[in-house]
């Protein structure tokens, strides 16, 4: 009698291991697509390449992104620091996207980039003490001055996420650096 | 056993699910932010640090000094401005909320033209600045400027004072307008201190404030700039605790703050006031009292007063003790009691009190000889006369809307809609505006330069300073912009009076000149770069500027009875509107903050409601909710009722501010306007609206709603936190 039930009840329990197999399943590949396929490389508006301008002709991070340590933000260049330098480029001045840039500045217009690195609404990320601090801008944005188009490269921050923060904070051993509201404010 | 087929089945579940979670993951990616680069940046600009501007909130006559901070080239905050004298770093919820006009998604973004059908389609400068400039110039080329009608506001301001010399120029007429104004005060003022100009009071000052309507810390004047004074006079640098009493028919925020609160009967405020004079009179010898009557004739007793005002004569005579035993006493009289037929005698009376006491000149001091002059309700009448003979040939709508602050009865609407061409200068579609040919968008005040005295006043001679924090969010220009490009249009005198540029060049000017005409020394350019950062311009130049209180006065003659539209036996009940600190006369209903912001009384926000004392809605078998229709000589409407105890039986208390036709999402549709159930009647003495003279009657409709309502119960259901004695 009792293997007669267990009998009818076989296609249900099938069921039920498939879709809890699907669920884990589901669980294991939005995890994956997080933690290890989200290298995150959006398409410009303008296909600025750092390689060329950090790394081939060595720019410092903080002339163009100038006011990373003085401010919260460390800001995009005007399109008016774009075009200081490239009117006298005149040998790349044909260049497609060169092209692109001086179309914006008759315009009249700003360049809208888009974000690449971002953290949460609920987290105040200051650049002026991590630069003040002597945080390299690679430790967080990664080798940007290899890169043609900039990529948010999963293996080295997890996404900029708390852990990774907290790590550094601790190791570090910042002043108020695991008070919550250092950043949550 | 597993078999073969049952483990391909449980492969593609899982697969299925690692497909699903990883799509999942492409598909939930925060949304694409944009860092936008700036083209040419100025030169301070610095993306992520704040820069505060002081400037000028435009939300009230107040005038407060205000600071906001700016990042990114965007108003984000209003503080209080330290450094101002009115406002001393203070701000109210209007205030605050005022950044929600700047953002409002229903702020016009450029000028609209009527389609003859009720709607608007959008138009530029150029097409609307012609079509109104060419009627000018005819206009003016054939001497009819006198059909020009100009319906403006009370502010002191650079602005207005363009707006002035505009309708100078043409000959236009100008209507000052506005619901609660100064106007009965001033005329109270001019005949017992002999002023021309609003007082400054000085409730800091104080060791006892009996306040007769005016409710000073919620919606009366400078609620800000009181609100600081307030704390002083109760916990003052010299240790003293001042006392407040509260003569008022429904209690206001003052009221709640009060010693005491006594709900005298609407109209009788006056008749209280003359009584207790001269019972204090009677205290002293003719020539110890300052102010030199030895009687007043037809002042009652104060029994008689009591009786007349349906208060215990034994209050009364307490308060009359108090009052003879104070050192620095101060009596302020406004709001409805200020409003009533018999207004301007009411505060006359409330004012020679202030002279018995030796208040005038100590704690009721000289402002600025300065003040604006408010429309009379003839003036109005005037107005809407010509309209009809078909006599007005433009009228020009700057910063009111009185097709919602005004009373229906006056005819305003009918006026408007027979003038030939109607320009409303706003930044939104008001009531008003949507009755308009021409809607000329105007900037907030975050976006342009101006100027302002402060109503209030502070004892000192001081000019507020309004500077652009941000560049213009859409295509819009300031009413001064609009005067002066109109002016200049339009050629001919107008052009003469008018040659400035834009607003700034005009301010810019104005403070010139003053400063030329003040005789100040030094550079103007570097005091007027000061004045921006300060953001206020303070002179202790009181005594040189302001006329003194005169030295004699003829005493006050008893007021007349209250009269009041409407039969009592028919309209039982005497209209009590308010203005809730957020909603005030209307400019809050449009900033989705206000709307959320509870009345701190009765706690209802986002509608209205009519109050009644417990006793009369038992009588008339009304609980919370029950929607009761109001109705006037003038008006119906309906609204649910809120058992107040706060507000007398005889009296329907309902907050101003509401029922809007049009003016944005926000306002539009909701709640009532009671100023529609107003009578045309106005004040003997100057004119003015008397918007606290109307009966009303109840009707219980049957319907109920629940109102949004931040408070559940206001009983303390047995907990005895008020006594033992009785149910609260």
């Amino acid at each position: 009698m009792s293997i007669g039930v267990f009998e009818a009840a076989r296609p249900v329990i099938k069921g039920l291991i498939i879709a809890v197999l699907a669920i884990v399943g589901a669980y294991i590949g939005h995890w994956a697509h997080g933690a290890i396929l989200n290298d995150y490389t959006p398409v410009q508006p303008i296909e600025f390449s750092h390689e060329v301008h950090a790394g081939e002709n060595e720019i410092p991070c903080e002339y163009c992104h100038s006011w990373a340590s003085r401010s919260a933000t460390a800001g995009v260049p005007s399109v008016e620091t774009c075009v200081g330098c490239h009117k006298g480029l005149t040998e790349v001045r044909d260049g497609p996207d060169v092209v692109k840039l001086f179309d914006y500045w008759e315009r009249g217009e700003g360049i809208p980039w888009v974000k690449v690195h971002d953290t949460p609404d609920f987290v105040h990320f200051r650049h002026k003490p991590h630069i003040r601090g002597g945080v390299e801008c690679q430790t967080c944005h990664g080798p940007v001055e290899e890169m043609a188009r900039v990529t948010r490269r999963v293996d080295l921050n997890e996404n900029l996420r708390m852990p990774w923060c907290i790590d550094c904070h601790t190791e570090e051993d910042v002043a108020n650096g695991r008070d919550c509201l250092t950043c949550h404010y | 056993m597993l078999s073969r087929r049952d483990i391909f089945k449980y492969l593609a579940g899982g697969g299925v699910g690692v497909g699903t979670g990883l799509l999942l993951g492409e598909v939930n990616q925060r949304p694409l932010e944009t860092l936008l680069s700036t083209h040419i940046p100025p030169e301070d600009f610095s993306p992520g640090m704040d820069t505060w501007y002081n400037t000028l909130c435009r939300m009230c006559p107040a005038g407060c000094g205000i600071a906001v901070r700016v990042r990114e080239g965007r108003a984000k905050k209003i503080e209080g401005n330290p450094n101002h004298p009115v406002s001393r770093g203070g701000t109210c919820a209007l205030g605050q909320a005022s950044l929600n006009a700047l953002y409002n998604p229903d702020r016009l973004r450029s000028p609209m033209r009527s389609d003859g059908q009720g709607g608007f389609v959008e138009s530029s400068w150029d097409e609307a600045l012609e079509a109104i400039a060419s009627r000018l110039g005819a206009m003016q080329s054939a001497g009819m400027g006198g059909r020009t009608w100009i319906l403006t506001g009370g502010f002191l301001s650079s602005g207005e004072e363009a707006l002035d010399k505009f309708g100078e120029a043409l000959g236009a007429n100008i209507l000052r307008l506005g619901l609660d104004t100064p106007a009965t005060e001033l005329a109270a003022a001019k005949a017992m201190y002999g002023f021309r100009g609003l007082p400054h009071y000085d409730i800091a000052k104080a060791d006892l404030v009996v306040s007769f309507g005016a409710d000073f810390l919620g919606a009366w004047r400078s609620p800000v700039g009181h609100s600081k004074a307030y704390g002083e006079f109760r916990e003052g640098g010299d240790g003293h605790r001042g006392y407040l009493v509260q003569v008022e028919p429904r209690m206001s925020l003052t009221g709640a703050n009060a010693d005491e609160w006594l709900p005298a009967r609407p109209g009788a405020e006056g008749a209280l006031a003359l009584a207790l004079a001269a019972d204090l009179l009677g205290r002293s010898s003719a020539d110890a009292s300052p102010a030199g009557w030895e009687e007043l004739p037809g002042a009652l007793s104060l029994e008689e007063a009591a009786a007349l005002a349906d208060l215990p004569a034994e209050r009364l005579s307490a308060l009359a003790e108090r009052l003879a035993a104070a050192k620095t006493p101060l009596v302020l009289g406004g709001g409805a009691a200020g409003a009533g037929a018999n207004a301007t005698e009411t505060l006359t009376c409330v004012a020679a009190l202030n002279r018995i006491l030796g208040a005038a000149g100590t704690t009721v001091r000289p402002n600025l000889a300065h003040a604006p002059r408010y429309s009379a309700l003839s003036d109005i009448e005037e107005f809407v006369a010509e309209a009809a003979n078909g006599e007005v040939s433009l009228v020009i709508v700057a910063g009111v809307d009185p097709l919602h602050d005004l009373p229906d009865s006056l005819g305003l609407r009918g006026a408007l809609d027979r003038a030939e061409l109607v320009v409303a200068l706003d930044s939104f579609t008001s009531d008003t505006a949507s009755a308009a040919d021409w809607i000329l968008a105007t900037d907030t005040f975050f976006e342009t330069w101006d100027d302002d005295i402060s109503l209030p006043g502070t004892g000192k001679l001081s000019v507020t300073l309004q500077q652009p924090v941000q560049k213009r969010l859409y295509d819009t220009l300031s009413v001064t912009d609009i005067v002066l490009r109109l002016a200049q249009r339009s050629g001919g005198a107008l052009a003469e009076a008018l040659p400035h540029e834009d607003a700034e060049a005009y301010t810019r000017s104005e403070w010139a000149n003053a400063w030329q005409s003040l005789g100040l020394e030094g550079d103007f350019d570097a005091g007027f770069r000061q004045v921006q950062q300060q953001g206020v311009w303070v002179a202790d130049l009181a005594e040189e500027m302001a006329e003194q209180f005169s030295a004699e006065a003829t005493a006050p003659a008893a007021p007349s009875e209250a009269r009041f539209a409407g039969d009592a036996s028919e309209y039982p009940f005497v209209l009590h509107p308010f203005q809730t600190p957020g909603l005030r006369e209307g400019k809050g209903a449009r900033l989705p903050w206000i709307q959320e912001l509870p009345d701190p009384q009765t706690g209802v926000a986002y509608g209205s409601w009519v109050e009644v004392n417990p006793a009369t809605a038992d009588e008339l078998d009304l609980k919370d909710g029950d929607v009761v229709e109001v109705s006037s000589q003038a008006g119906t409407l309906t609204a649910p009722v809120l058992r107040y105890p706060g507000v007398r039986p005889d009296v329907i208390a309902m907050p101003l501010g509401q029922g809007h036709q049009a003016n944005g999402r926000y306002a539009q549709g909701r709640g009532v306007n009671p100023v529609s159930l107003l009578a045309a009647r106005s004040d003997g003495a100057t004119g003015a609206l008397a918007w606290a003279a109307t009966r009303v009657a109840l009707r219980k409709t049957g319907e109920r709603v629940r109102m949004t309502k931040t408070s559940g119960v206001s009983r303390t259901l047995g907990r005895q936190i008020l006594g033992p004695d009785g149910e609260h």
